[in-house]
């Protein structure tokens, strides 16, 4: 093996820096890189990438600020939880965020519906829980598959550093005869969730069930003047 | 097409740091005497913390950017001007540091998505110095408070000098940085360079993801932990103490990059200790001058009001520890350590290594040396999740693979070694 590699030994090495070259070359998707680099600007690759007026929608708000020649800095609520996008169009000359108007993205309506992950028996789990107790005002209601139930009893608990359920409060939860919805009305400002996990412990259901929370939205775009739409991303004020 | 020459006009820039000044010392003055070959890495680190005291400095970016610019040209015109001819037993070295370089670079320019925290901050810290704000006005900046600034000057600052001046154009010097970090501890393994080229294009291959130049300063920690621990290795071989004042400006660069740099150095510091052959002289110098520059960075934050550490640790909740907590933090830090250890394979190599070589530990100073920072790392990584009030689980998940690769720096010289001992059996 020594002799051998000894004796072609450059050109070997030639050749497996070639080979290695190649592989770095494949890993990366250098061809496809290289071409999206030629055909597209880098405004369009960004828009492609984050989106218009969806996920991130960086393109919505750098037309904004094009447009409107933002100086200050406009709060942003996207209702589709993404990694903080104020990046795009931030003023380091304002320091504090422009209260008076405000950037609303992927806006949903006046009710946001979540469907709840089934965690173990009678026990379910809303996810992001943090995220949606800045978007929503109260858990507005709750809606069980195939449950006629008239009452139920609901149970909200956060897990703790420790790993342990922190039983927080239980009410009593009545159907309404109309949406066939269980009311709850409650406000996220009693629990504090921060980074915690939340679960909601639902009485006398044994059986896993396809259950959906339904919050009420926080922003209701009536009470707004509309400066600019686009699809459901909004500029208002 | 603008953009691709965008990009190699970048190279050229970047190359300059690593080409110029240095060469006014070291062909007039001769103290960089005892360094290896290439002055090109030691330019670079040297170059870096010039440009730290001006990212502190009350210019405003746009003052100073072009004329550090033109004053590098003109040292490179200088002193390389007739030293062309030379160029050659360079070119297949050139030609495979730029062919990297320039795949990676077109994979940043084509991919442009930013990590969370350079969405979060990182990004808009570069952003103050891109709009012409200075380091008193950054402090301004609420998420300044404990992350430093200096990633984010580079960003900026190449940006500044870039053709287009696109947000992607200052992160290619991450890039650069990055692949010039492998390029040293790989140039000069084997006599022969091709062989080096090899087990540099290997350890990219390995290493390299899109990730690392999102805009997250890992990569920096990473980079600058690799070329401090060949500063290490050439210590330890020639005892020259160059070596150490290297160690001390990459610390530097460390404790300005990112706030774990602070642990990275302190960890350099107490490891640096334990070098036996490390005269009385040498000792004093290093650690007073380690503490020096510690001291230096939080004189500068006490000045602008910048607070030194925001993180969640408290003594109250230290102290309040109680065993199911402890117990329930260390099982998942277990968990989670040992999960991304196996897919970061230079930490999951470290272990194996030392202990294929325990009987050599006490002799072979450099592997005892790697061995006691390997060990620190660990306990560093233990405590820094056991002591931070926050839901363990949530830390681990979001930041754990971030905190290994950029500690897996300190091994890569190690590893390497290894894999040129090995190799040695058979080529």
């Amino acid at each position: 093996m020594k002799k051998f590699i000894s004796i072609h030994n450059n050109k070997i090495f030639y050749f497996i820096s070639i080979i290695l070259l190649i592989m770095i070359f494949f890993k990366t998707s250098f061809i496809s890189n290289f071409n999206n680099v030629l055909k597209s600007n880098e405004n369009e690759r960004i828009t492609k990438l984050y989106g218009y007026c969806k996920n991130e929608s960086i393109g919505y708000l750098r037309y904004l600020k094009k447009k409107y020649n933002i100086k200050s800095n406009p709060k942003i609520i996207n209702y589709v939880h993404t990694p903080p996008n104020k990046w795009a169009i931030y003023d380091v000359t304002a320091q504090n965020t422009d209260s008076t108007r405000l950037i609303i993205l992927n806006y949903p309506g006046n009710e946001i519906n979540l469907k709840l992950s089934y965690y173990k028996k009678k026990i379910y789990e809303l996810n992001d829980p943090y995220f949606y107790s800045i978007i929503s005002n109260l858990i507005g209601s709750l809606q069980i598959q195939n449950s006629i139930k008239e009452n139920i009893d609901i149970t909200f608990y956060l897990k703790d550093r420790s790993n342990n359920f922190q039983k927080l409060k239980t009410i009593n939860a009545k159907k309404d005869k109309n949406t066939n919805d269980y009311i709850i009305n409650q406000t996220f400002d009693d629990f504090k969730i921060d980074e915690l996990r939340f679960f909601l412990e639902i009485d006398g259901l044994d059986e896993k069930s396809k259950v959906t929370i339904k919050l009420r939205n926080k922003y209701n775009l009536e009470n707004f003047k509309i400066i600019d739409q686009y699809q459901n991303c909004y500029f208002v004020e | 097409m603008n953009e691709i020459i965008g990009i190699i006009y970048l190279f050229l820039i970047f190359c300059l740091f690593g080409l110029s000044p240095l060469n006014i010392f070291h062909s007039r003055v001769g103290i960089f005497y005892s360094l290896r070959k290439s002055n090109f890495f030691y330019n670079l680190i040297i170059n870096l913390n010039i440009l730290l005291l001006f990212s502190l400095s009350p210019f405003k970016l746009i003052e100073y950017s072009i004329p550090i610019i033109i004053i590098l040209i003109f040292f490179f015109i200088k002193n390389y001007f007739l030293l062309f001819k030379n160029f050659k037993s360079h070119i297949s070295n050139t030609i495979f540091f730029f062919l990297v370089f320039f795949i990676l670079s077109v994979q940043v320019a084509s991919e442009l998505n930013l990590g969370w925290d350079a969405k979060w901050f990182w990004y808009i810290k570069s952003l103050y110095y891109s709009d012409n704000q200075t380091f008193s006005e950054l402090s301004n900046y609420v998420y300044n408070d404990y992350h430093p600034h200096f990633g984010s000057f580079m960003w900026s600052f190449f940006r500044e000098v870039s053709i287009n001046q696109h947000e992607y154009a200052g992160r290619l010097f991450y890039v650069f940085f990055y692949i010039s970090g492998i390029f040293f501890i790989t140039h000069d393994i084997f006599k022969s360079n091709i062989k080096n080229n090899t087990l540099f294009l290997l350890i990219i291959f390995i290493t390299q993801k899109y990730l690392y130049f999102s805009g997250l300063q890992e990569i920096l920690i990473f980079t600058t932990l690799i070329f401090m621990s060949k500063f290490f290795y050439y210590f330890i071989n020639d005892r020259s103490s160059i070596y150490l004042f290297f160690i001390l400006i990459c610390a530097n660069l460390l404790i300005w990059v990112k706030a774990e740099g602070v642990a990275y150095a302190l960890i350099s510091l107490a490891a640096i200790n334990f070098i036996s052959m490390l005269n009385l002289k040498q000792r004093l110098l290093i650690n007073i001058s380690f503490l020096f520059i510690i001291f230096f960075k939080i004189l500068i934050y006490k000045f602008f009001q910048i607070k030194v550490n925001d993180q969640p640790y408290y003594f109250e909740y230290i102290i309040n520890l109680d065993f199911e907590t402890l117990f329930y933090k260390v099982k998942n830090i277990l968990i989670y350590l040992t999960y991304y250890s196996f897919k970061n394979i230079i930490l999951m190599c470290v272990p194996i290594i030392i202990t294929l070589n325990y009987k050599k530990i006490f002799q072979n100073e450099y592997l005892k040396l790697i061995t006691l920072i390997f060990l620190m790392n660990i306990i560093f990584i233990f405590s820094a999740y056991i002591f931070r009030d926050m839901e363990v689980v949530f830390s681990l998940k979001t930041t754990i693979d971030r905190i290994i690769f950029s500690s897996s720096g300190f091994y890569l010289v190690l590893i390497i070694n290894e894999f040129k001992n090995f190799f040695s059996r058979y080529v």
